[in-house]
């Protein structure tokens, strides 16, 4: 896969090697959203409705990894996970769990906010009326997940693109390696830095086409929802 | 039973008066409700009466909040009530606290008897965000009609509803308080629906109540009092509508 031409042909005859990048950036994405997602909707809804000291400045830290830099990130996990760093032993450097970790620590953030202040726009309108029907708190916690469900979409939508379109952390925990750890856009990088221009952007557009698949589904669903 | 100074209440026997005291909220300062003491009696109608501002949705938040009892004996339907996304059905179920432990069929047969007594059974599987202001209103009367409760806190619940809809609501008002004897404290500027509704008022003004009793005062106030001026105004007003 050097030349533009190349990628989209190996994309059309279901090519071994652009397949394995593509699943390995999907399950990666996956898995680093799923992750951000199940820990921080619970950790977003809870601050949202509870009060506790120490909160607002929790707010202001985790708003503040919202801008972590993936570099950062990386070299944080990067040390986490090399041989002489506190989780060395467990050899998970230049894996795929190391990936998603690194990828974690920057969706994470995200999620929590966008969760809190998605509930939060809605919370006053809704409190009142819940505290007067007395409902359970787990049954508070869903009715308040399912109003704002739309706007959990987008925090899901924005926790993938960001999960899709991470360089800098994967490439410094994940290492670009050939049939492991190679991802869309590690490969873009390395194309780029071939010189095969061509094929960096085929690969670029591949991911966008990724990512068109992904928010056209799910605004389907939106949509549908609506309807 | 008598309450302490803002420390609630709970309610277990419905055929004694309840007396709340220190009934007071401060904003920013000022002072917006100051009630020393406030007796209700099991079984009365009492209409909130008062302009904006006077405090009748602050009393009616401090008597909901500082009382409480079991299982919902106690409803309290707030000016802006939230209609969530569900069915008119879901959200009408909402209003059956599980503490009760009521079957299905006992819950479906309630639900059925609200939907028809407020004449939603049309929309029982539309979406609560589609409901308009009038219908919205009917479904939140609806959920906390759906079980039969002591005490009911009733915060504007006829606003938004036409002519139509208001007969359907005093209607099932109407028959609801008749069936389970309940305490009912109705916040309203509709002097013929507080007539209609009520058998008492309590006339607030910025924060303080101004005049008590039975709603026949309505009738003829003193002259030149503040209750005088507040019902010329909302009779002017009401007439206009």
């Amino acid at each position: 896969m050097t030349t533009f031409e190349s990628v989209f042909a190996a994309f059309i005859s279901g090519d071994g090697e652009l397949y394995r990048i593509l699943g390995l950036t999907v399950c990666m994405t996956l898995l680093s959203t799923g992750f951000s997602l199940l820990a921080g909707f619970p950790a977003g809804a809870f601050m949202a409705s509870c009060s506790f000291p120490g909160k607002k400045m929790l707010r202001r830290i985790i708003s503040t990894c919202m801008s972590l830099p993936p570099v950062v990130a990386g070299l944080f996990v990067f040390l986490l996970l090399s041989r002489r760093g506190p989780l060395g032993s467990l050899q998970l450097l230049f894996s795929l769990p190391a990936m998603v970790i690194a990828q974690f620590l920057l969706i994470f953030p995200i999620v929590v906010c966008l969760t809190l202040s998605a509930i939060e726009s809605r919370q006053k309108a809704i409190s009142q009326t819940i505290f007067t029907l007395g409902l359970p708190r787990y049954k508070t916690y869903l009715l308040m997940l399912w109003e704002c469900r739309y706007n959990l979409l987008t925090v899901m939508l924005t926790g993938f693109g960001r999960s899709l379109s991470e360089v800098g952390a994967v490439m410094m925990v994940g290492g670009n390696i050939q049939g492991k750890t190679r991802v869309m856009t590690t490969a873009i990088m390395l194309e780029t830095n071939k010189g095969n221009f061509g094929a960096a952007i085929a690969l670029g557009l591949v991911l966008l086409l990724l990512a068109f698949l992904v928010n056209a589904i799910a605004n389907h669903f939106q949509e549908a929802d609506h309807d | 039973m008598t309450d302490s100074e803002s420390f609630q209440a709970y309610v277990t026997d419905f055929n004694k008066p309840v007396t709340l005291t220190g009934l007071k909220q401060v904003w920013r300062g000022r002072v917006v409700l100051d009630i020393p003491q406030l007796t209700l009696f099991p079984g009365c109608r009492y209409a909130l009466l008062g302009a904006n501002g006077s405090g009748k949705s602050t009393l009616m938040n401090l008597l909901s909040g500082r009382l409480s009892a079991d299982n919902g004996q106690i409803g309290y339907l707030p000016q802006k009530p939230y209609v969530f996304d569900l069915s008119i059905s879901n959200n009408i179920r909402l209003g059956i606290p599980a503490g009760l432990g009521l079957p299905e069929s006992q819950k479906q047969s309630l639900l059925q008897d609200q939907l028809e007594s407020l004449h939603l059974t049309g929309l029982s599987a539309a979406r609560g965000s589609r409901l308009s202001g009038g219908e919205a209103q009917r479904m939140a009367l609806a959920r906390i009609l759906v079980i039969p409760r002591k005490i009911l806190f009733l915060d504007e619940p006829t606003s938004s509803l036409d002519l139509n809809g208001l007969a359907q609501a005093e209607t099932a008002l109407t028959s609801y308080l008749s069936q389970n004897n309940s305490l009912m404290v109705l916040a309203t500027h509709q002097l013929s629906v507080a007539r209609r509704l009520c058998d008492e008022m309590i006339f607030l003004d910025q924060g303080h109540i101004l005049a008590a009793g039975p709603i026949s005062g309505l009738m003829n106030p003193p002259r030149d009092s503040r209750l005088s001026l507040f019902l010329r105004y909302e009779h002017g007003m009401n007439s206009m509508e």
